[in-house]
């Protein structure tokens, strides 16, 4: 387990000069980076303004506003089919990797909108990363599958410690210290989770995106998972869709209620708030009827 | 809540025969069952069989004439002294031109269409063509060459040309293999890169083309032993019957194995039909220890994903 | 209806509260008949009454922890649950009390009394008794604008305590009783004025449930609301 003793000594370790990451050269933009090597808190939070999302012309997420807090979870929920993991894909510009798909509005991470003309999308998704609802390892070794985004993004520093630091943040260092040169499908669901959620640390983002992560595994797995959360967002800002309700009001501290009125209507967003009032005593009643499971 | 909806009835038609709503004797469908099993296996075992006489046939024929001077003589119009050399040296060039070209092209290819081309109405007609080129006979293929590498572009009838035309001929056939096994990697794996900020270049070299290599070499595999055996376009473009020299470059003039073995095979003296059985032979080990190859190189792919 | 069989335990959680409430009610009318007719009989018919409450009490508490461990419920259905185990003790120690006012009814049947102290504590009593039927009311029918109401009624009890506590230090001219009366008259008073708090509480705690918000709290924002938005 990480100590907060530990936590300086690395953060001592990734702020020396020779960690400093290297600039990617194709870049069309010079993004104003995070202080590089970073293992600090992050400060970054993201303002959403009027996020519109759609595939081709159907409209799927309409006029969702939100402020995400730095270095606290933030759940999006509710019903199937109402654009929340379209709408998360919006934040680390994912959603446009399908061809026709394309959002509108301003995502701002920090005060850079990650939408503005020439912004490059691959910066941003080194900065916000994702992680998957079914992992999705690379069939690489262990040791592979965490450093590889840290190569390709010229990570310069001494890479054994990246990987055993972010195999740790991930809680998977003891399981695995052992065997990093076997292949990354020999874990089990939950280690594969968590091996992918380790790959995200190694390229140091400051938002970590979470869309369903525990949803394919067994609760001692999703415990685990839940856990590493909450220590993950001592130094990193976390964003989560869950269908799991229970998960939501044990993990985050801000919950977002998506809904959609009628079938074929955009999803949006209906309430925004603290996660004790939204399961203790939510404003609108959609909002009520789906935590208390009165929904359809 | 009314109970007639969702009850079931277990009362219904007990009878000896029926045990409630269900038959309960499975005995003719198991039936069918071994009926079918037998069939499809008779079906694999036919083909099988055929092929296996065929070989044993030709092999019997065939195999007491290899010798090492039928190996490393020239052609000739003698029977006696006829050899395979420059056919198997034609074959051996033709496939170094094939590989060199049509697999990086057709991989490429596969790799735009699948990787960087939008799903637009021009690549679901590039689709849609390629698999009919992948079907066009191959003495098509052959006149198509005659007309414009031996001819408008001036390279004769030289084992350049020859291997011009293999390697369109098997181009389609790559294509479809290596998109396939482009397509069979899953988008996930994709995803995972794109989200740790890699470029689409960077997705391609690192994951989606090692996954995908192993299915793609298979397909290159069949495509290049079909190269190897293909008569028709070599005849088009106007192979010679046999030479006495050997390929020196390029623009030589040479001779294939299949077209050694057919103008053989055509000769009246029973002395040539054995050398044609000999050929054979030859050229099936050469098919053998090459597809034995490529599978080699394709299950060490596999074991290092 | 999603989740119908927990609803269904719900409603039924709710209708035995109510039961238990109607029970405890019709002990309080004994109470208030006994006191007016002095009929010893039926106050000693109440005595030992309290322990039936008591068990019941405890019954419906663990249906209810029961219900939240299985069922995970959060906001509306949390909120009932915690009501209804408020609610429960409510109406289990209004049980206690009113058997205790019997209790002292018996001990004392054939005693001298001071008629105005006694026509005050009737006067309480019936109070009392109206307060805590309007408060089950209020719950069982979810009517919390009613349960403001019931807060002011809860000042009317006050000055009837206070009216009687100053005939307990200030004899009537027509008599003061027997001492032994005299002293549980005091003890009924301050009976009476918790059954009527718990009354007042059990339409708060409904406020609770339907809003979310403790009636202190709403109640300081309806006085503190702004009544001339208009600015006239």
């Amino acid at each position: 387990m990480t100590t907060p003793r530990r936590l300086k000594e690395e953060q001592k370790v990734a702020e020396a000069p020779e960690n400093r990451r290297d600039e990617r050269v194709d870049a069309p933009s010079r993004v104003a980076e995070a202080p590089s090597g970073s293992a600090g808190p992050s400060a970054i939070g993201m303002k959403i303004t009027d996020l519109a999302a759609f595939y081709g012309s159907f409209k799927a997420v309409t006029d969702v506003s939100m402020d995400i807090q730095a270095n606290k979870v933030t759940a999006l929920i509710g019903p199937s089919g109402c654009g929340k993991s379209t709408y998360i894909r919006c934040l680390n510009r994912m959603h446009e990797v399908l061809p026709v798909a394309r959002a509108e509005g301003r995502v701002m991470l920090g005060d850079q909108d990650i939408y503005a003309k020439n912004v490059d999308p691959v910066n941003i998704r080194r900065r916000i990363g994702m992680v998957f609802q079914k992992p999705n390892p690379f069939s690489k070794s262990i040791y592979e599958n965490v450093a590889w985004g840290a190569k390709i993004n010229g990570y310069r520093g001494n890479m054994d410690e990246l990987v055993e630091r972010s195999l740790r943040q991930a809680a998977l260092w003891d399981e695995v210290k052992d065997r990093l040169k076997e292949s990354g499908f020999g874990l089990s669901g939950g280690q594969q989770q968590r091996l992918c959620i380790a790959r995200t640390l190694a390229v140091e983002p400051e938002v970590i995106l979470m869309d369903e992560p525990a949803s394919a595994l067994d609760p001692v797995s999703t415990q685990k998972i839940e856990d590493t959360m909450s220590e993950l967002k001592k130094q990193y800002t976390v964003v989560i869709v869950t269908h799991n309700m229970q998960q939501a009001a044990r993990i985050s501290d801000y919950t977002g209620f998506f809904y959609i009125v009628n079938m074929g209507d955009p999803g949006r967003l209906w309430e925004f708030d603290e996660t004790e009032k939204i399961f203790s005593n939510p404003d609108r009643k959609e909002t009520e009827d789906y935590v208390t499971g009165r929904f359809g | 809540m009314s109970q007639s909806s969702t009850q079931v009835d277990r009362q219904k038609d007990l009878g000896p025969e029926e045990g409630g709503n269900f038959k309960t004797s499975v005995g003719v469908r198991h039936g069918w069952d071994r009926f079918f099993a037998v069939l499809v296996f008779a079906a694999t075992l036919f083909g099988l069989a055929v092929l296996g006489v065929l070989l044993v046939d030709v092999g019997l024929q065939g195999v007491p004439a290899i010798s090492w001077q039928f190996l490393t003589s020239m052609g000739s119009a003698d029977a006696e002294s006829a050899g395979l050399l420059p056919a198997i040296l034609g074959s051996i060039w033709l496939l170094g031109i094939v590989l060199v070209v049509a697999v990086p092209l057709g991989i490429g290819a596969a790799i735009y269409l699948e990787e960087y081309a939008n799903d637009t109405w021009i690549n679901r007609i590039i689709e849609i063509n390629i698999s009919n080129l992948a079907g066009v006979p191959s003495i098509i293929y052959g006149l198509l060459g005659l007309g414009v590498f031996v001819y408008i572009f001036g390279f004769g009838r030289s084992i350049l040309s020859g291997g011009l035309i293999l390697s369109l001929l098997i181009l389609p056939v790559i294509i479809i293999a290596t998109r396939e096994a482009v397509r069979a990697v899953p988008q996930s794996m994709r995803e995972g890169a794109f989200a740790l900020g890699a470029t689409r270049w960077e997705s391609i070299r690192y994951h989606v083309l090692p996954q995908a290599l192993p299915g793609a070499l298979t397909g290159t595999i069949l495509a290049l032993s079909r190269a190897i055996g293909e008569t028709a376009p070599l005849i088009a473009i106007g192979v010679v019957p046999y030479t006495t020299f050997l390929p020196e470059d390029f623009f030589s003039r040479f001779t294939a194995m299949p077209i050694q073995i057919y103008n053989w095979a055509g000769e009246p003296e029973e002395e040539f039909e054995i050398l044609a059985a000999a050929g054979i032979v030859v050229l099936m080990l050469v098919l053998l220890i090459s597809n034995a190859g490529a599978i080699w190189l394709r299950n060490k792919f596999q074991r290092r994903n | 209806m999603p989740r119908e069989s927990f609803q269904q335990e719900l409603d039924n959680l709710v209708g035995d509260v109510l039961g238990l409430g109607k029970e405890v009610g019709g002990s309080l009318e004994n109470t208030v008949r006994a006191m007016e007719t002095r009929d010893e009989n039926l106050a000693t018919s109440e005595l030992g009454v309290d322990v039936r409450y008591k068990a019941r009490g405890a019954e419906l508490e663990r249906d209810s922890m029961i219900l939240q461990a299985r069922q995970a419920p959060v906001a509306r259905d949390l909120r009932l649950l915690y009501t209804v185990q408020s609610v429960t003790n409510h109406l289990v120690r209004s049980g206690a009390l009113s058997e205790h006012i019997c209790h002292a009814l018996a001990e004392t049947a054939g005693a001298e009394r001071d008629e105005d102290l006694e026509a005050s504590l009737v006067e309480m009593a019936r109070t009392a008794r109206n307060i805590f039927n309007e408060g089950l009311d209020i719950f069982e029918n979810r009517d919390i604008d009613r349960a403001r109401d019931l807060q002011a009624k809860d000042d009317k009890v006050d000055l009837l305590y206070s009216e009687a506590m100053n005939l307990i230090a200030n004899p009537s001219d027509t008599g003061a009783g027997a001492p032994e009366w005299r002293m549980r008259a005091a003890l009924m008073v301050h009976y009476l004025e918790r059954i009527a708090d718990h009354g007042v509480d059990i339409g708060g705690s409904t406020v609770f449930l339907v809003t979310g918000q403790r009636i202190e709290d709403a109640m300081r924002q309806y006085l503190e609301r702004d009544i001339n938005p208009d600015g006239e």
